[in-house]
């Protein structure tokens, strides 16, 4: 059997692994468009200060 | 050095925006040793086979989870007793990694038992437990945002933070308290651990990995939150226009 399949528990050992890597990931870009989303709105919110 | 200074939001943004990166590049690595050492090195274990490999990733999150729980209600503690803006911050930065914590724990906890008992699920008392700390999270998180006052969401969210605080010590002794299908600790203070040195070198990488991680998505997600309940304030607007931000 080969090294991946872990001797028939490789569905539950990737399984595993592979939504923590992706739960990590989701999260990382959520925070990364939360930051983009909040300096845009603060540009904006200087902006429209500005116009006044 | 007046480590007070660190508590306005002026002060920690910049020091926040600095340190994060390391705390990521440590992960980073960690994560690699981990999953090297725990793959390629750690053996088969005697009883579970294969299957014990999801524990480090298990292990290492749902402690995370109760510990992150416990810090969310520290920071909570402290808004409101020396009500300051940085420690509401830091709590409402807190929560959303812990959830995720708790998911992955569940997860793969679901993932380790199907082989290991037969079943994804039982109402067993740690699982159980580790279900509604996921909930407390949740609660948590929907009630900061509900209320449209941050001050009072602050508090509302403090209060229920530090109510649910009562649940970490019951999941961590309730395979103690109870007869439950979860098994007990196998890593203690008091005893030797009772696994192999592989395997623990291998948790406690994958657990610095998780900590490294959670702090610096914990710092990267209270920048945000300082841009966006400070957007009114000077020193905010001026990083801004200097494009320091």
């Amino acid at each position: 059997m080969e090294w991946w399949q872990f001797n028939g528990y490789g569905f539950y050992i990737w399984g595993s692994y592979l939504v923590a890597a992706a739960a990590l990931a989701i999260e990382s870009a959520l925070l990364a468009a939360r930051r983009a989303r909040a300096l845009r709105q603060l540009g904006d919110s200087i902006e429209a200060d500005g116009a006044r | 050095m007046n480590w007070f200074k660190y508590s306005s939001p002026a002060s920690f943004y910049p020091v926040a925006g600095k340190v994060y990166p390391w705390f990521f590049a440590a992960a980073m690595i960690l994560f690699v040793v981990a999953l090297y050492v725990g793959f390629a090195v750690a053996p088969t274990d005697a009883q579970q086979g294969e299957s014990y490999r999801i524990m480090f990733v298990h292990v290492a999150t749902a402690t995370l989870s109760m510990f992150l729980y416990v810090v969310m209600a520290l920071w909570c503690a402290s808004s409101l007793v020396f009500n300051t803006r940085l420690s509401a911050m830091m709590a409402q930065a807190i929560a959303p990694t812990g959830a995720w914590f708790t998911f992955i724990a569940l997860w793969t906890g679901a993932l380790w038992g199907k082989p290991t008992w037969g079943t994804y699920w039982v109402w067993d008392a740690r699982i159980t437990s580790e279900l509604i700390l996921l909930f407390l999270y949740g609660g948590f998180l929907a009630l900061t945002q509900a209320i449209e006052d941050p001050r009072r969401a602050d508090r509302a969210g403090a209060l229920l933070a530090l109510v649910g605080v009562i649940n970490v010590p019951i999941i961590y002794f309730s395979v103690r308290w109870w007869n439950t299908l979860h098994q007990g600790a196998s890593i203690t203070v008091s005893a030797a651990p009772k696994i192999a040195q592989p395997m623990l070198v291998a948790l406690f990488a994958m657990m610095l990995a998780f900590w490294a991680y959670a702090i610096a998505a914990a710092l990267r997600r209270v920048r945000c939150i300082i841009v966006e309940r400070e957007s009114g304030s000077d020193w905010l607007r001026a990083l801004k226009r200097q494009g320091t931000l």
